[in-house]
């Protein structure tokens, strides 16, 4: 059985509740920057559909991408995880040292239609995830691990804080952390991790004259966001605040009108939403992803490899972190950022590599163990125990190369599979929150 | 979730395998999910900052967002006006106000680089702007021009935009741009009291019509505002000639036609400067009606100003006197009380009456102006000779029920309903209030002790012309709205004379100006008309040099195509003070050039066609 499955691993089920998911996000996303760009689009260009019709364009590139990465078995990643983060530090770099010489923001170049910090996001989630299967448990030695990871995360998030784009090193660097802490992370360093972590982001935001003036601005109006000085704090709550329970209705709304929500369209569009769909919409928007978390997190937990479970695990995270950030920006719970809402705010890079990411996720979850047939009296036990072989980080250690999944699930075949192996009270509270437990 | 993980369980001794595939304990533990439940509930925690506030927000504080007014908004369209053959008069001129937030720069870079792209996109001094950010460094709010062109605007905006999506931090963003539809009056001081002008009032939070047509047509006029058409009778604006929709319709579209002639208008405003200057009067109103239907055809009023810039104009300028000013009408009023007494039978236009040079009339004594008598006179005389006793006796014939009654139907002491802002009562007192006297119906006989407008004066002449017929003076021809048009009907106010009345007293009025070779006549077409000089009343009472004169008539008298009213206030009373000599010849003027410029030929050329056909 195990045997067919390695050969037939090509032909897992892509997990649907993820495409359907997504699938909603975006057609949300196409409706509400419509809504939320025509009247800029005839007031700027004349055209109502400027932004609406370039976001489709995006979309349909990024749709390519989601097919071309979820075809691709996520085991090349793994191989081909130090070229790609080699070309994402170049392309960083690259920004920097020749990127368009347009003020302030060096954040991209090729005619400012492309953010090399949005693809960099995957290839460095790429990256940390073969990096940590590779280290495999000595990730708990300080000297294999932490170190190592610090200095190179650190090297990522100055490159893209001078970009400059601290919100997305952040997003960055969190996700690593999250990752580090799911490959089992020592507490007591992840803790260090932590404090060194913030504290650099403190001295960063002190020194980075936009970040702090916009962080200081936010912490003056916290109490009353309605004051705010910060213009686009102020409007995101009163878009809103307009929106009540039933929102005003698609198109109605006044925050995309001139002098109101900057850039609705964009970074603030989960304000629009607010205001067309009232809270409603704005909560429906929550669940979404709270089930992209659910699916995506159950594609980690169900992934045949640990490469495939930290992979998955971070796009996951990355994503719901990132939509979390911009949400709260609206509801002013967070100073203003320049993070966007995944799949459904305008922005070409991100919309692509974000759907490029969810191919990922596809590609994982077809290769997952509940997706291949097994025998049903196996049941949980066989699951996790396959699950674990492969998450066997000693002996990828152990080996010089890396190897792929394939190989891996070879093993299996030799492995007794039989309920007496470890401990079945672990086991069994494992089963237990996992059986209820997808979030 | 963690004290599931004890450390024991974790080093147990290695799964009997291959050692290359050991399975531990320690590696079940690295894929156990409580840090994926730990993850879960970082995710949960993270989400309820999220949805708690939006729950504020959207619930508890529904509603309290700022009112419209209060956001940052820019002006809203506004129709065109054009006049009656489509020479624009009013228009929005779009351009963007350009402002910044200063306390948003941080550093002199910022607000270096702000200006440098300022100026390389929209030609804004680098220096000034930088000046301003600096100086006012604090500030939330700081105009860096108040217009610039709409192209200008447009770079700023699409640059803006790259930014926005590259980084949505430059200090390019914190400049703000505010599309500002400025209106624009391209015939500038011609007609401005009529059209009128915009003005921010108070502490509103954009323009309004303050005056003239802006003003009584606002809300029609402004986009924003949803007043629109009412009634049925609409046509197509495809269906209007194609001058008149040379500038139909606006971006607004809602457009005024009006019923004022560009070309009468400047006319009029011609002819009054040059009495004004002529007769060194301070100041003047020519109207010019269409009697027949109550059409404003032009309206001048000097001083006059530029209404596309308000804040160098004086505000008395701005008023339109035709409309908002009362005042004596003196001997001009003698129309009223000669068709008043020919309408009611209490004489005929051949009936003489003596002037013994002096009445009394209940307290007091009223004399001719020239403290002259005159002896037996006919009507034509006493008009001709503008005979105050004469007027009089007209007066007390008729007792003071019917003059009045005669006064209310003319519309005296009543608003003509003009559809221009501001246009005042007049003052008539009303026998059976305390301030009305016996001799008060003397006085007002000729003109004195009550208060017209120069626009109540000329539409009670027109109903002389018009048969009759009192006609609601209109400045608006018709309102156009998303392609419809709905012309104004002409409004019959009422009766005051009976058509043979009319006639007759038309033919009097001829006689004066025509054959008592008044300085009013053209030659060769018979005008009806008379002059009137009224004294300045005071608090020492009336001034004896000081005087205000009208001339008012109509012409071609058989048919009336329109009539004028002449008011010059002031004039040097070392040139003249007596409206015969200087109102009679600027009506002259402006008659004239009225028949050529609507081609009506001398009366004996036009009525021998109309006998030939």
């Amino acid at each position: 059985m195990t045997v067919e499955r390695s050969k037939a691993k090509a032909k897992g089920r892509y997990d649907w509740g993820l495409l359907s998911v997504v699938s909603i996000l975006l057609s949300l996303g196409v409706v509400m920057v419509f809504s939320a760009s025509y009247p800029r689009g005839m007031e700027g260009f004349g055209d109502p559909y400027y932004f609406v019709f370039r976001q489709v364009v995006w979309l349909v590139i990024g749709v390519a991408a989601l097919i071309v990465t979820a075809r691709i078995p996520y085991t090349l990643w793994d191989r081909w995880s130090i070229p790609i983060m080699g070309v994402a530090l170049l392309s960083l770099l690259a920004v920097i040292i020749i990127g368009a010489e347009r003020f302030g923001a060096t954040r991209t170049y090729y005619n400012g239609s492309i953010q090399p910090s949005e693809p960099a996001k995957i290839a460095i989630i790429v990256y940390v995830s073969a990096w940590l299967t590779s280290k495999g448990r000595r990730i708990r030695d300080a000297r294999a691990g932490l170190l190592p990871f610090g200095v190179l995360m650190g090297i990522v998030a100055v490159l893209i804080v001078l970009q400059p784009e601290i919100s997305t090193a952040v997003l960055i660097v969190a996700t690593a952390a999250i990752m580090l802490f799911v490959a089992g992370a020592d507490m007591k360093q992840l803790a260090l991790v932590g404090v060194i972590a913030t504290g650099t982001f403190l001295m960063v935001i002190q020194y980075s004259s936009y970040a702090g003036d916009r962080i200081q601005r936010y912490l003056d109006s916290m109490g009353n966001p309605l004051a705010s000085d910060e213009w686009q704090v102020s409007q995101g709550v009163q878009a809103l605040m307009r929106g009540g329970f039933f929102g005003t209705g698609l198109g109605n709304g006044q925050a995309q009108q001139t002098g109101y929500l900057p850039v609705s369209w964009s970074d603030n569009i989960y304000g629009v939403i607010g205001e067309e769909l009232g809270l409603l919409g704005a909560l429906f928007v929550i669940l979404l992803f709270a089930l992209l978390a659910w699916r995506g997190l159950r594609i980690a937990l169900r992934s045949p490899d640990n490469f495939g479970m930290l992979l998955a695990t971070g796009i996951t995270t990355i994503l719901i972190l990132q939509a979390l950030l911009n949400t709260a920006v609206i509801v002013a719970a967070a100073p203003p950022t320049g993070v966007t809402l995944p799949f459904v705010s305008y922005g070409g890079s991100s919309l692509v590599a974000s759907l490029a990411g969810i191919g990922i996720l596809l590609s994982i979850s077809r290769f997952s163990v509940e997706s291949t047939a097994r025998a049903p009296q196996l049941g949980r036990y066989s699951y996790e125990r396959v699950d674990l072989r492969r998450g066997d980080g000693r002996s990828r250690v152990s080996r010089t190369g890396r190897r792929s999944a394939a190989r891996a699930g070879s093993y299996q075949s030799t492995t007794p599979r039989h309920p007496s192996v470890g401990d079945g009270r672990v086991r069994g509270s494992s089963n237990r929150s996992k059986g209820g437990g997808s979030p | 979730m963690t004290a599931a993980v004890p450390e024991p369980t974790r080093s147990a001794a290695p799964q009997a395998m291959s050692e290359q595939h050991t399975v531990t304990l320690e590696s079940i533990q690295k894929r156990d999910v409580w840090r994926f439940w730990m993850l879960v509930f970082g995710f949960g925690a993270l989400a309820i900052l999220v949805v708690v506030p939006l729950f504020v927000h959207q619930i508890i504080q529904y509603g309290q967002a700022r009112p419209p007014g209060q956001a940052h908004q820019g002006e809203s369209p506004r129709g065109n006006i054009v006049d009656r053959n489509g020479a624009l008069l009013a228009a929005d001129r779009f351009s963007y106000e350009v402002s910044a937030t200063p306390s948003y720069f941080r550093s002199e870079e910022e607000r270096m680089e702000a200006a440098r792209l300022l100026e390389e996109l929209a030609g804004i001094p680098a220096a000034e702007t930088f000046n301003l950010l600096s100086t006012y460094a604090d500030l939330k709010f700081v105009r860096l021009a108040p217009a610039i062109s709409l192209e200008a605007g447009r770079r700023i905006l699409e640059e803006q935009a790259i930014l926005a999506e590259e980084s949505g931090v430059h200090p390019l963003l914190n400049v703000t741009l505010t599309p500002t539809p400025q209106r624009y009056y391209p015939e500038r001081a011609v007609g401005a009291q009529v059209v009128g002008s915009l003005a921010i009032l108070g502490d509103a939070a954009w323009t309004q019509g303050v005056s003239g047509i802006e003003d009584y047509y606002d809300q029609y006029l402004r986009k924003r505002d949803g007043v629109g058409l009412t009634g049925r009778s609409f046509s197509k604006l495809s269906e209007l000639p194609a001058d008149v929709r040379r500038f139909l319709p606006s971006v607004a579209g809602k457009d005024l036609i009006l019923t004022l002639d560009r070309n009468v208008q400047w006319i009029a405003e011609e002819e009054l400067q040059w009495a004004l200057t002529q007769f060194r009067a301070q100041s003047g109103t020519i109207i010019v009606m269409d009697p027949r239907t109550g059409e404003i055809l032009a309206m001048a009023n000097s001083p006059t100003f530029d209404p596309n810039d308000l804040s160098k104009a004086d505000m008395a300028a701005v008023q339109n006197t035709a409309i908002s000013a009362q005042y004596e009408p003196g001997s001009v009023f003698k129309m009223i009380t000669a068709a008043a007494a020919l309408d009611s039978g209490v004489v005929t236009p051949t009936q003489t009456l003596t002037d013994t040079g002096s009445i009394a009339v209940g307290q007091r004594v009223i004399l001719n102006s020239d403290r002259v008598a005159h002896g037996v006179v006919d009507m034509t005389e006493a008009l001709a000779r503008s005979l105050n006793v004469i007027t009089a006796q007209w007066a007390l014939m008729l007792g003071q029920k019917q003059f009045y009654q005669y006064l209310e139907r003319f519309g005296f002491g009543q608003v003509t309903e003009v559809d221009l802002a501001d246009e005042v009562y007049g003052l008539i007192k009303r026998p059976g209030t305390l301030d009305w006297s016996l001799s008060d119906l003397g006085t007002n006989s000729f003109g004195q002790g009550l208060a017209v407008t120069p626009i109540q004066m000329a539409n009670a002449i027109a109903s002389i012309a018009n048969g009759g017929k009192l006609m609601r003076p209109y400045i608006v021809k018709a309102r156009v709205l998303d392609g419809q048009v709905q012309f104004t009907e002409p409004t019959v106010l009422g009766t005051t004379i009976r058509p043979e009345t009319a006639k007759a007293l038309t033919d009097i009025l001829v006689d004066i100006v025509t054959d008592g070779n008044s300085a009013a006549a053209v030659p060769g077409y018979r005008i009806a008309g008379k002059s009137g000089t009224a004294q300045i009343p005071t608090e020492e009472g009336y001034t004896e040099d000081e005087t205000i004169v009208t001339f008012a008539g109509y012409a071609p008298a058989d048919d009336p195509r329109f009539v004028i009213l002449v008011k010059l206030d002031r004039p040097d009373p070392n040139i003249s003070r007596w409206a015969s000599y200087t109102a009679a010849p600027a009506f002259s003027r402006v008659a004239r050039r009225l028949f050529y410029y609507y081609n009506i030929p001398p009366d004996q050329v036009r009525l021998g066609q109309v006998a030939s056909n």
